[in-house]
């Protein structure tokens, strides 16, 4: 989770902080071995 | 409004934040940030998350020198280092033993990463409640 919260918040307190789309949240959940049905967000 | 959560530790209200940009552009923007799901309003339209933080009190805070926020959740503890780039402390409970959590995050590296983060909903049904998230 630590990693995770790197690649997912670590952009939030930028000026030019613009919400990612969710295929880009979908890969930093599977960069972290995230993967399978339950860690899908598009369900 | 981020910028007022990390420096206070709590949101601007609705108020403040139009009378600094105007009514139109701050309802326009914290609904736009609302539906990217970047933050949630509460029912009295006031800022109840910008995620990581929250603006009311729960059982996970993350403090850094004089300052502290309240985290909505476990993973949030670990999101709110990262996003302000500090050193902290974490102060939380293990829900299994409901020991203290006493995790500290110093030059970007948490002190351990012993223990269970538990995710009780699927991640495509966190925002159908992201409270009970």
């Amino acid at each position: 989770m630590w990693e995770l919260s790197k690649g997912w918040y670590g952009d939030r307190m930028r000026l030019d902080y613009v919400p990612k789309a969710i295929e880009e949240y979908q890969q930093l959940l599977t960069d972290v071995g995230l993967t399978g049905p339950f860690w899908s967000l598009t369900g | 409004m981020y910028a007022t959560f990390a420096a206070t530790g709590s949101p601007p209200s609705v108020a403040d934040l139009a009378a600094s940009m105007g009514e139109a552009a701050a309802g326009a923007g914290l609904q736009r940030l609302h539906d990217a799901h970047t933050l949630v309003l509460g029912g009295d339209g006031e800022i109840r998350m910008a995620l990581p933080f929250s603006a009311v009190e729960t059982g996970h805070r993350v403090t850094s020198g004089a300052m502290a926020w309240w985290a909505n959740c476990a993973w949030d503890t670990l999101a709110i280092p990262v996003a302000l780039d500090v050193d902290a402390e974490i102060r939380s409970t293990w829900m299994d033993t409901g020991a203290p959590v006493e995790l500290a995050v110093s030059g970007g590296e948490l002190s351990s990463t012993a223990g269970l983060i538990h995710f009780a909903i699927p991640a495509h049904r966190w925002w159908d409640d992201i409270v009970e998230t």
